[in-house]
Formats: C-alpha cells, structure tokens, sequence
C-alpha cells in the first residue's frame, strides 16, 4: 500500500486520495489555442511531476510531487494557498 | 508397516492424539501434528499424486510447499498442499486430476502418447482444421486443470486484520530468530512471520543446534514487544513495505517501519532420469520428515551429492537412525575428507563422479538407481534417493522490494546487491551459510535496524559471505529417453528446453512461457534456477546475463475469500426511507442511493402518481439531489469560474440554471444556483456528480487563492418538490411567506418556514406545473413527509417516484446529463447552447468551448410521433438514414396528457447540415418509425401551467 | 493441407495494388535453417514426425541476426504483436522485406504477454465496430494463416448489466453491432444463468444482474502464439527481429525521419513505426510530438488451474472485474485500470483484494481457490478511449498507439492497416478515423460512451 506522509493529515493510504492530474488547462483567457492544445498533449514520459491529489475523508486538495517512474513522492503539501506556478 | 521412528528431540507430533482421516477412500491413522504428506508416509503410503501432464505417480519431493506433487481434494476445498497441510481428524481427502482414482489413473495412458507430445505441441496441432479445434479444445480442457470447484463451497471470506510494527522479520530460521530476538531485547516493537508450525527451520536438523534452538523458542516466548505469527506466509511485498501475512485464518496487512528477510534458500532437485519417482526426494526433505514428523521416508537411502551440505545431511540421517546405502558424487564435486571418511566408516559407499544417472521404477515407485562412474556400472537397490546438489534463494519477496541480486561466483548463488531503505536481508538468502555465521547476520542485520530507528545499539559486524559453493553448477544428466524433470509441476523435462531454445525460445522469458517451465503452482520455487542454469550453460553466458524471471507476488498461492476479506457493501440511507415503506415503495437503486422508483398504488393504468402531479398535487423525495452551499467573499467568482453561464448578475433571492464542462468542454453536470446573500449561494445538481463537483469547485478555489468555503450539505439535508396545480394550494395555509407569483416568483427562492419548520424554497419547474422545492434539515424531512400527507388527501396529494418524475420532465422536453448526454457532448449540441457565456473572462472548459461551438456535427433534439410501432420504440434505438446509422434515441415515453410517444433524440449531423424534419428509428420489431423533430416543450410550451391561476 | 504458400505476388485487401515479390519467401538470406525448413502437412503427420524424429525441434521460429544491417525500408518499434504483425503484413501483402524489428526486452513481453486475451468488437460506435469486426475475421483465420495454434476459443462475452445505465448501454451496443451484422443480443438474467449456471444473479444481494449484452464472437487467445506466430510468419519472410535492443532516438531531418538510434548503433530508414504501447510518450517525445497518450498500470492475475466450468467470457463493469477460464484451467481475472500515471509495472495488493472482492460477489464458491500471480501492464490512454493511429505531423513516423486496455484484440487489424498505412504513406480507411489531429480540433470519438471497464 502506498502511503502519503502528508504534513497535514500525518501518514494516509494512498487509496483515500484521488489523483486529478497535472492541472486544470483550458481556463486562460489568452492563448485559447495553447490552452486548447495543453487540454490534449503533454510529455507524458516517466518523471517527476506536481499533481494535484484530493484526500476524500477531509476533502482536501494537496499537491504532491512524485516520479511517476517509480511512484516515489517527494514531496506533499496542502494546496490551498500554495500560489504554486506550476499548478497554475 | 509403520514407517514412524522412535521419538526424536523436537518432534513436532503429539503421540497421545490420533487422528483418523481417509485418503483415495482408505483410513488412515496420523497424530496431532502431521500434515497429509506425513501421516501418508508413516502409514507406508508413498503414491501421493499424479502430475499434471503425463500422469505420472508422484511423492514427496521438498515437504515444504516448494513443489505442488501432492494436491488434494476434499468436499469444500482443492489443490491442498498435502506437505504443508495439517491432516484434519475425519476429512477425507483425494488427489487432484485424477480419472479413476490415484493407482488406477487412466490418465496415465498419455505418459504412452508423451513422443508425440513435445514442448510446444500444441502450438504446432489441432488447428487444423479450423472446425475440428473445438473438439480437441474440449479434450484438453477436460485433462487439464486440477482439483474441483464446486457450487456448494463455503462462502469462506475471512475479515483481513491490520497490523503496525517497528520491524517485520520474515523467517524464524537461525538467522531470523537470532535478529528478532536482539531487536526484542531492545524493546522494539518485532513482527517474526513463518509458515511452519513452530520457528527454528533448519536449525531442527543441524547438529549442535538443538539447545540454542530451544532457548531461542523459549526466548521468544517470553519477550514482551516479540509477536510470533506462526503458520502464516508473507504472500507478496509491496509499496512502502507493506507486507499480507495469510494463515490459515485469513490475511493480516502487516505494515512495518522495517522489514528484513530471512527466507533462507530453497533447495533445487538434481534433474536425472526418473528423477520425479516417490522416493525420489530433496535431502532436506527427508531431514524435515525426521525431525518434525518422525517419519523414516525410506528403509534403504542414497544420497546424490553435488554439495558439502549432502555429507552434513548424510551424517545426520544416519545419526537419526536412518539407513544410507550409497554416496553418489556429481562430477566436479570434491567434498572434504573427513565427512567423506566418517561415512565411509559407517558403512556407506561412496562413488565418485558419476557421470550418468537414473532413478529405477518399479510399478511407478523407486527400487533402485542406475549410475555410471569411471566407465563402471553401478546398480543400487534403494528405496529413498535424496538429491543434495544446491540451494535458490527464496529472495521473492526482495525482488519485489526493489532489491537487487547477483550472481556471487564463489558461492555460487545469487545475492542481494542492492536494497532500497527500509529492506534488509540475512542469513542464506543473504549468501550466509554457516550456522554460527547465520546467527550474527541476523544480529548485525538487527543492530542496523535499530540504528536506522534511531535506537541505540551494538555494531555486529556482518559475517563474510560463505566462499565455498553450496550449489552444484550443472545438476543435470541427460538421458535419450528423458523422463529428466526440471520443473515437476509442469512435467518440463530436459529435452523441452532443449527443444524451445532450438526453436528460437533461447532466453530464460521466452523459454518459460514457451516451455511454461516455472508456471505452475510452485512458481518455479524448483525449477527456475535449474532452468537457468541450464540456459546459461548452453548459451555460454554467466549467470547474471542469463538474468531471471520477474519474480511477482504471491510467494504461494492465496485464497481469494482471504484476500476479499469482510463484505462490505455501504448503503446511503435517505431520512425518508421509513416513510416511502409505509407508502409501499418500489426501490430503484441509484448510486449510492435507493430512490422511490414508484408507489404499490399506481391505479388500474399505472398512471395515478401521474395524474396527481397533472391534475392535482404531487410530492416527490428530492434529498438525493447534490446540494453544495458556498459562502465568502469570491463565492460569485468560484461559481462564474466554474459554471459556463453568468453568475454574476444574478439578484440575491434568485436562481438560475447552470451547466458545468469539463476542460474538454464535455457537460457533465448541471444544477439550479440560487443566491441566498451577496456572498452567499445554495446550488443543487445531480444526485451522482455532487462529489465530482465538490472536487471541481475546490480545486478551481485552491488554484486560484479564493476566499470561499464549499460545504457539501448532500447528506445534511431533506428536499421534497411539491409539484402540481394544487401546489400553492396546499402550501399556503402552513407558511407565512406568500406563495402567489408576485411575491414569489418562478425561479425564485425564499428562506422561510413550512409547518413550523425551517424551510428553503424555490420555485422549480422540472415537471412542468407549479412546484415548490423545499428543502429543511435532514431530520425534518420525515417530519415535513407526514404533515404533507395529512393535510394533502382532501387535494388529491399523492407521492410519485423517479419513474413518474421522468415521464413528466420528458413531456417538458428537459434533458437528464448523463442520461440524454454521453461523455463527449458538449453544450452546442445541446438545446442548452444559450448557458454558456463565452464572452466571460474565464472559465472551466473556455478554450475547449470557444473551438467546439464552431464544430457541432450532432444535436439533442425532441421529437414525436403517432406513427405505428411507436408503442416498440426503446431508449438507445437507432436512428437510420439512407440505410446508415445516423444517431440513436436517449428517451422516450407515451405522454399521456398528449396522446403520443414523445422523446430526445442524439442526431448526427456530419457536415454541419440543417436539421430535417423527420427522422426515422428502428424499434423494437426491426421497423422504421417516423417521427417529427421538435424544439422545445412537448406539453404546454408557453409555461402558462407555471403561472398563478393555472389549475 | 497446404503450409505456407509460395507467394509469387500479393495483393493489398484496400488498394488492390499488386506487388510481385522479387524473393520468394522461405528463401531469404543469411543462411539460416530456418529458412528454407518448414513444417508442412496434416496433424496427424506431424504429430508422427515428433514421435519418429529424436529432436522433435522445429526449424527456428525467429529470425535474430546477431547484428542489425546499416538500412531497411522500414524499422518497427516494438516487437510485441501490433509490431510483429506489422511486420508480417508489410512483407507478406505489400512486398516490403527489408525490415527491422527492435524490442527493448524480449519478443511479446510487453502488454502483448500480459493482458487477459479476450478478442471481441461490440463496441459501440460504427469506425469502431468496423475496426474490430475486421480483427475478429483475422484473427479466426490466422492459426492457419500463421500454421501456428493460437488457441482461439469461441467462448461468448456477456457484459452484465447491474443497473439500468449499464443496460441502456448494452442495448446501444447490440442496436449498432447487429445494424453491422455483428452478433450482440441484449438478454435477460436466465440467459446468463444457461450459460453460465454457476452465477449467483443476485450478486450478494447488491446490485443484481438485470441483463447482459451477449456478444457471440467473443473468444479468448493464446497471447503469446499470436506474438510467435506473426514473428514466425515474418521471420520466414526475412523480416530480422533484435530483441534487447532498445531505440534510444530517432532521427528527423527537415520534418522527415532519416534513421534510427538503437543500442546496436545507428540504421538508416525513412520509415519508422512506433508499436510500443506504454512507452509512446518516450517515442514520440524522440521525434519532438507532444504525447495524447497517458500512461496508466492495468493489472490482471491467474489463479491455480482448476477443472473446466466456466465456458464463457464474464466481463462486469459495475464490479470492474472480467474473468475467462483458459485451456490450462487457471481463471484470467482483471478489473479496471489504476488511478494515476504511473510508468511501471509493479503490482499493488489493493488490484488484487478488490478484485478477489468483486469476483466472489459472482461467484461465492471460489472463496477457496487460490491466486497464483498477479502482474501488470502500462496501458497507453487516450482521452476518447479510441486508439491514435497512422501518419503523424512527422513524415515517415507513424504511430499505432492509445490502445490503452484494447489492444489485443485490435493485433491482427492494426497489423493489416499499419501496414497498409507505411507501404503507402496514406492512412488505411479503416483507422481514418484514429488520427492524432483530431485532438487538435478537440474532437473526440464516441466510445467513451462505453464503460471503462470493456476488455
């Protein structure tokens, strides 16, 4: 079972959480095209990616960095506020 | 004859307690203690089994679940392991695959057809021709598989347990309890797992061992923070450590801090001619047998020896009382002198480099062995034939770990090169060999756990790696006639991989599934590393470039009743549900959720919940529906980022019809929003997507930093739509919020009180007359049910179900998200076109939107029909232009109140053109029925029904 | 009964183009016995063969040079079977012999070795139904066509519908496949009880069976045969095979491919076919393509073999598990994909509880029969959950990918329209429909209206 050491909620099983993906493409104002052509491709090779993953018992959005190589998380910390670029 | 020797040191049975139980239909007697394997063996039974291909009579060969010779059938269970398998007092068991019980197998006429039978033949037969293969696909099917299933079995789910520990220890042998012993003393928390019924492994038959063994057993009794889980294997390792430990009992997730591995070796079988014949077994076999059971597995043994642990072993069986005819010596083998001495002093013979081997049948059952040494025949009457000739890591669970192993020459064995945190190995699976040697591994593995922990402890340096080889490289002989087994469960002789590898199957993947060498039921535990062996031998490769299967969880075999563990079926309960009992529900299960599909009091034409609502006044249980509150300051901006319409301009007091989109613009819910405050909104959607749009909504609020909370109040409140036009009527005397249309228009909402209690409602129009959704407390809704219904009857109130609610939306021509919808449409094909804003800033599914509304090559769209065959017509029957398909139906009904089918159509419209007037559908009896498009509401279009005065 | 044939010319089934071969097959080069050595002849003859003949081996089945040659006119990524049978067709229908067929690992040893084996085409819009109706006739002929038993078993595929949605969908499904003459019947519970006794209707007592989609032509296949068979057929034809040589880049020139990287150096071609499943983003990634594919795990596992009693194929999506008992007897289970990208193929405990969980909400009494192993495969998924096939923006690349938990069945067609595809440089008609720009204008095919759980 994978575990999520999350700073919040102390070690969870994965399997309470729900992966939503990288970002939520699609909402720019400029760049339609480019907002369009990121809602269908991407570099879907393994490495590390910043996702965004909802905890179902606290309903709560984190962002979590982890290899999709091997499944490693590197990182998990609350979404809310995170001002993250990357996300963004 | 009884085979049971005189009491041994250790014993694992209980002389007092005798056990009955039948095998192939005969009584036997075994004691407390024994497995199926053991008792047979003492009562002189040797024919346990038949292979699986040829039929062949098989024995024990590793008593340790390292083979799958000895399966058994009983009345609730299959493919017991008989070596591993307590004998339970009165079952009655059978082997598996057999045609007219174990001796008199008829099966094993095919061993006669086996020259027609090679590797691989049946890629090479029965198709063709073509029609004949379904005859001998029926043939295989009945010869192959093994024990029987049966509809009567048990329902035998058994609860899984959890367990948390600082370290898990796999393998109470020397090294394992020498580990878990020192992590106890130091007060962690330790998890010690073995599959036998009592820990010391091999520690039982090593001479000298006897009272470490004992005091260790006893340590572990007595130590506080040490769990020992007997009779239990580790069936796989996976992420983060986590480790199903499965008994007899069920299946225990054991989730440690560490875990070390002490699984030891498994030892391989020489591969020889006959080399499959009962009495042919592994020396540790029969060491096991001796010690645990006190069973002599033979009167007359020889021991094949291709390691110095076949001398170790040799004396020891001759100390327990055991005969020894003969040492035969593999070629290459130089064993040291003074064990090879003392043997011969004690009478057994010794031949050196034996250069050919066979095991001699007599009736299927060893009597002797054939072997040629320095040009000399030697003939051996024996009945036990040990095989001593090397060991295979049992570095499963490793590998699965992410460990990485290789090939250490000197040893000759595979050992661990690399393993990730938290993974730790010792004794023989970590190349220890020795005994003492074994001991300190687990100790300085131990001491590295604990410092890893950061517990204070010692640094027992690890023990050199054992330099001397305890594997034979080449255990093989080749015989014209073959009959050499590498892997017993699949009858894999020498040949075969011969065989696949000139065919072009010549690396150690394509060889095991071509050959299928390695997977049958013991997953290779005997054969893979032969195979290998085999392999790199003849391509001239090392070990390590050779490689290895992947190993792959389960260790053994695991019954799905213990992975499925407790059945768990949640169901939503509504706060209404006692009410709709009493008023003799029809359930329809929706999600998570049971909905009143329907009254048992529908009237003589099933339409009096209909005629209610039409006519009169309906009710109908709404809690199911999604019901997201939102509150704070950038509520407004959460809703017009997320929903595709204006939000924005919306009056507090009003509600408006919202869709949301996916980023592909795909519609995927849609919902009524009503703006309680400035800051202030109560949104209600579909009953299925309320979670994905909870999730949507605050993920579109953390992106963007927004000062709003979203509260799912799903679960938190009760909602009935009071519809029909009585409505008013009925709900006026019990609110003191005016119900007439100035002061309470359509689409609007209000926060007031209904009987007294606190009540939101809002003027919906779903079903096409006057209706008044309210929503109270969860608790409140039985409560409102039962003061509708009493002050109802003189009105003609009457509840309707899903079924009705359906019907009445569908004569008002709204479509169902999801249901007229599929997963790639999106709202310009819709007539819901006009709810999305595109000139917003931003929005969920913009970009998407802003391409799609150029692109609209199929349309939602009603249409009716009077024709013939109407009455056949079902949702999801198709469309047909020119003969092609050209959309298919997503609802359709008889209206009552119009007199004709009316429905929602999906048309596609490939290039963009205009839509027909009539389309044609298949119904049920293969007929076209034509039928009329038509936008809008079937019945009453111009929503006067909605309007005060309308009754 | 006739072996391979002596092909003088073949004939391409769309364009009708005629190529006569300047080789005939079986006689090509490098000196291997192979070559020139085929097994002809009735069963019974072979079957004498074996017992009179000492070695019992056949001539090898594959043709692996120890070295690659500097240049072939085509090089296939990917030696599973959408590769393989590629390969077979380019040189078997169109002509084309000098190619190469690269494999990081072994022959067959990617998703082509690790899925449930189940071929069927009840699917559910008409590009697809005609697709996969084209694969089921191939793959009906092709033990004979490949003279190699593939095991194709006609067992009958009953999707079960536990809820209404579900039987919407079934009778979508059956109205469009018998529009096509594909033979889907929506039945009641009673017709899954006839053929299949065993099954508790009620499923526990949640979520009934209310019906089933029955699907007549649903069979299940030896897996790897179809791998060894096409690369026995291509093999014969000359095509060479080079398993453990992985490609590490590709080169494009000017918008063009120009060759090859592989660990076996760098080989000249102007055509390159990616057939690599879970590793397309890795692919097109060499050829500067953004990728449309995700890569998600799917799991499956095998039980012990037991005796013959479930004849037809099961497939629930509201469980999410399918389930067919194989020649052997094992019972081959599978549910739906993972939930997160993930490039690997480990296997998780929570596939396996889960699915041991559902399955005996079917059937109660396989309580006690035991799992033997669990594996997992990297399913390639598209958003529309149709596959990405034919030309690319990158000439001379093409691509036969998003077969995401599919393709399988697909192997025979995609095969035959890949290599229709390079031997032309013109998609096949029937995959159309698959392009990769569709998702440039955002449009998406309608099989996602299918339940994610098909197989």
């Amino acid at each position: 079972m994978k575990i999520f050491d999350c700073p919040v909620l102390g070690p969870r099983p994965a399997s309470e959480f729900l992966c939503a993906g990288s970002a939520i493409p699609g909402m720019q104002n400029d760049d339609l095209a480019g907002a369009r052509h990121a809602v269908y491709f991407g570099d879907a090779t393994a490495k590390v990616k910043r996702e965004w993953w909802f905890h179902r018992a606290s309903q709560l959005w984190f962002i979590v960095s982890r290899d999709t190589a091997t499944d490693a998380v590197l990182d998990i910390g609350p979404a809310a506020g995170s001002g993250d670029p990357h996300v963004a | 004859m009884s085979h049971r020797l005189p009491p041994q040191p250790g014993e694992w049975i209980a002389r007092d307690a005798p056990l009955g139980f039948t095998f192939e239909g005969k009584t036997h007697t075994g004691w407390s203690g024994d497995t199926v394997s053991s008792a047979l063996l003492a009562a002189g039974v040797t024919v346990l089994g038949r292979s699986f291909k040829y039929h062949r009579r098989r024995g024990v060969l590793s008593a340790a679940n390292h083979d799958a010779n000895v399966l058994l059938q009983t009345a609730t269970d299959l493919n017991l392991r008989g070596d591993v398998m307590p004998v339970i007092a009165g079952e009655s068991y059978t082997a598996v695959n057999t045609f007219g019980g174990l001796l008199r197998d008829k099966a094993q006429l095919i061993e006669l057809l086996s020259r027609l039978l090679p590797v691989g033949f049946y890629y090479k037969t029965f198709h063709r021709p073509r029609r004949l293969f379904p005859f001998w696909e029926r043939l295989i099917r009945r010869l192959s598989g093994l024990g029987r299933v049966h509809p009567g079995f048990p329902v035998a789910r058994s609860p899984s347990r959890r367990l948390y520990c600082d370290c898990l220890v796999i393998g109470a042998g020397p090294s394992g309890l020498a580990a878990a012993l020192r992590l106890a003393a130091a007060g962690v928390k330790v998890v010690l797992v073995d599959e036998n019924a009592k820990p010391g492994g091999s520690a039982a038959w090593t001479a000298g061992a006897e009272s470490w063994l004992a005091s260790a057993s006893a340590s572990v009794t007595g130590a506080p923070t040490l769990m020992l889980v007997s009779e239990a294997f580790a069936a796989g390792l996976y992420s983060d450590l986590e480790v199903p430990l499965v008994g007899r009992d069920g299946m225990t997730l054991v989730t440690p801090r560490r875990v070390l591995v002490t699984t030891g070796v498994i030892e391989q079988p020489a591969v020889f001619r006959n080399n499959d014949l009962p009495g042919v077994m592994l020396a540790s076999a029969a060491q096991r047998l001796v010690a645990r059971y006190a069973v002599a597995p033979f009167t007359c043994g020889v021991m094949l020896a291709g390691n110095q642990d076949a001398l170790v072993s040799a004396t020891w069986l001759l100390w327990r009382g055991l005969a020894l005819e003969a040492v035969l010596l593999l070629p290459g083998f130089a064993p040291e002198a003074e064990p090879l001495a003392e043997l011969k002093a004690r009478g057994v013979r010794v031949v050196r480099d034996v250069t050919s081997l066979e095991a001699l049948p007599e009736q299927g059952v060893l009597v002797g062995v054939r072997c040629e040494a320095g040009g000399h025949e030697h003939r051996i009457a024996c009945d036990g034939l040990l095989m001593s000739v090397g060991w295979a890591p049992a570095s499963q669970l490793l590998h699965q770990g992410g460990a990485r192993f290789e090939h250490a020459a000197a040893l000759d064995q595979r050992v661990p090169a690399s393993l990730p945190a938290g993974l730790h190995a010792a004794g023989r699976v970590n190349g220890v060999h020795d005994f003492e040697a074994r001991l300190q591994d687990g100790e300085a593995a131990a001491d590295e756990i604990l410092a890893s922990l950061g517990w204070p402890s010692a640094r027992t340096p690890r023990p050199d790696r054992a330099q001397v080889a305890h594997s034979h490289p080449r255990p093989f002989f080749a015989h014209p006639r073959g009959k050499n087994f590498v892997d017993f469960d699949e009858d894999i002789q020498l040949h075969d991989l011969e065989v696949a590898c000139r065919e072009g199957f010549d690396n150690v993947e394509l060889l095991k599934r071509y050959t299928t060498n390695g997977m049958g039921p013991s997953q290779g535990k005997h054969s893979n590393l032969n195979a290998a062996r085999w392999l790199a031998d003849r391509q001239g490769l090392g070990m390590d470039a050779v490689g290895a299967t992947t190993a792959r969880p389960f260790y053994h075999p695991v019954p799905m009743g213990a992975l499925a563990g407790r059945r768990i079926r949640p169901q939503a309960h509504g706060a209404l549900e006692v009410r709709h009992r009493e008023a003799g529900v029809v359930w329809m299960e929706a999600g998570a959720w049971l909905r009143p599909r329907r009254y048992a009091d529908g009237g003589t034409d099933g339409l009096a919940e209909y005629r209610a609502v039409r006519e009169a006044v309906g009710m109908i249980d709404v809690s199911t529906l999604g019901k997201l509150e939102i509150f704070g300051r950038d509520a407004v901006r959460l809703l017009e980022l997320g929903f595709t319409g204006r939000l924005a301009n919306l009056k507090p007091g009003r509600s408006r019809y919202v869709l949301m989109c996916d980023q592909r613009g795909t519609l995927v819910d849609d919902g009524l929003a009503a703006r309680l405050g400035e800051h202030h909104f109560y949104l209600t959607g579909g009953s299925g997507h309320v979670q994905a749009t909870f999730r949507q909504l605050t993920q579109i609020a953390a992106l963007y930093d927004l000062q709003v909370e979203v509260v799912d109040r799903t679960r938190q409140m009760s909602a009935l739509n009071v519809a029909g036009p009585r409505a008013r009527a009925m709900l006026q005397p019990h609110t003191p919020q005016p119900l007439d249309d100035q002061a309470f228009p359509f689409t609007e909402v209000r926060e007031t009180t209904l009987f007294g209690l606190p009540a939101r409602m809002m003027r919906v129009g779903f079903v096409g007359e006057t209706g008044f959704e309210v929503h109270v407390r969860y608790n409140d809704g039985p409560v409102l049910w039962q003061a509708l219904q009493a002050a109802g009857p003189s009105l003609g109130l009457r509840p309707f179900g899903v079924d009705t609610q359906r019907l009445l939306r569908l004569e008002k021509g709204h479509l169902i998200v999801g249901h007229d919808t599929d997963g790639v449409m999106h709202p310009f094909e819709t007539p819901l076109a006009a709810l999305v804003a595109l000139d917003k800033p931003q929005f969920l599914g913009k970009a998407a939107l802003d391409l799609l509304q150029h692109q609209v090559t199929r349309r939602l769209i009603g249409f009716e029909t009077t024709a013939a065959g109407a009455e056949a017509l079902e949702e999801c029957h198709l469309i047909l232009r020119h003969g092609e398909i050209s959309g298919r139906i997503t609802s359709v009904a008889r209206s009552p109140v119009l007199g004709k089918t009316v429905g929602l159509a999906v048309l596609e419209l490939p290039s963009g053109e205009s839509l027909p007037g009539h389309i044609e559908i298949r119904n049920a009896h293969g007929q076209l029925v034509s039928a009329a498009l038509r936008e809008g509401a079937f019945y009453d279009p111009g929503n006067t029904r909605q309007q005060e005065g309308a009754a | 009964m006739p072996g391979p044939r002596r092909v003088d010319h073949v004939t391409c089934s769309v364009c009708r183009v005629t190529t006569r071969t300047s080789v005939q097959p079986g006689v090509r080069v490098r000196g291997r016995r192979w070559a020139t050595n085929k097994i002809d002849g009735p069963m019974f003859l072979r079957l004498l063969k074996y017992a009179l003949n000492r070695d019992h081996a056949e001539p090898r089945w594959f043709n692996t040079p120890a070295a690659p040659q500097d240049r072939y006119d085509v090089v296939i990524v990917g030696a599973g079977g959408h590769g393989l049978a590629a390969a077979y067709y380019l040189a078997q229908r169109h002509g084309i012999r000098r190619v190469a067929v690269f494999d990081k690992g072994y022959l067959g040893g990617g998703n082509t070795g690790r899925n449930t084996t189940i071929v069927r085409s009840n699917y559910l819009t008409p590009e697809g139904v005609k697709f996969y109706d084209r694969s089921v006739r191939l793959f009906e002929g092709l033990a004979e066509e490949l003279d190699t038993n593939l095991f194709y078993s006609n067992r009958g595929h009953f999707t079960l519908a536990h809820t209404e949605a579900t039987l919407r969908t079934a009778r979508w499904r059956a109205e469009v496949n018998r529009h096509y003459g594909i033979e889907s019947t929506l039945v009641g519970p009673e017709a899954v009880k006839d053929a299949c006794p065993w099954i508790d209707l009620e499923c526990g007592g949640k979520h009934p069976i209310m019906g089933a989609l029955y699907h007549a032509p649903g069979s299940i296949v030896r897996h790897d045969a179809v791998a060894w068979g096409y690369a026995r057929g291509a093999s014969r034809l000359g095509v060479e095979i080079f398993q453990n040589t992985p490609v590490t880049g590709i080169e494009v020139k000017a918008g063009r491919v120009t060759g090859v990287q592989t660990a076996a150096g760098l080989i000249r071609t102007e055509r390159v076919l990616s057939a690599v499943a879970g590793s397309t983003p890795t692919l097109l990634k060499m050829v500067g393509l953004d990728s449309p594919v995700d890569i998600v795990p799917l799991q499956a596992c095998v039980t012990e073999p037991m005796k013959p009693w479930l004849d037809t194929i099961i497939v629930s999506g509201s469980l999410h598990v399918y389930v067919s008992q194989t020649a052997r007897g094992e019972l081959v289970m599978g549910a739906a994909v993972d939930p997160a990208e993930l490039h690997s193929t480990r296997s998780s405990l929570e596939f396996v509880t889960g699915l041991a969980d559902q399955i005996l909400d079917l059937f109660p009494f396989l309580a006690k029969v035991r799992i033997n192993r669990q594996w997992a495969g990297m399913a390639d998924m598209t958003p529309d959950f149709a596959p990405v096939m034919g030309k690319t923006a990158v000439k001379g690349f093409y691509l036969d990918a998003g077969w995401g938990t599919w393709g399988f069945k697909a192997t025979p067609v995609c095969g035959e329209t890949m290599a229709h595809t390079l031997a032309h440089d013109e998609n096949h008609p029937l995959i159309s429909a698959f392009g990769m720009e569709r998702f440039e204008r955002m449009h998406m095919l309608g099989e996602k209206g299918a339940a994610a759980v098909g197989h």
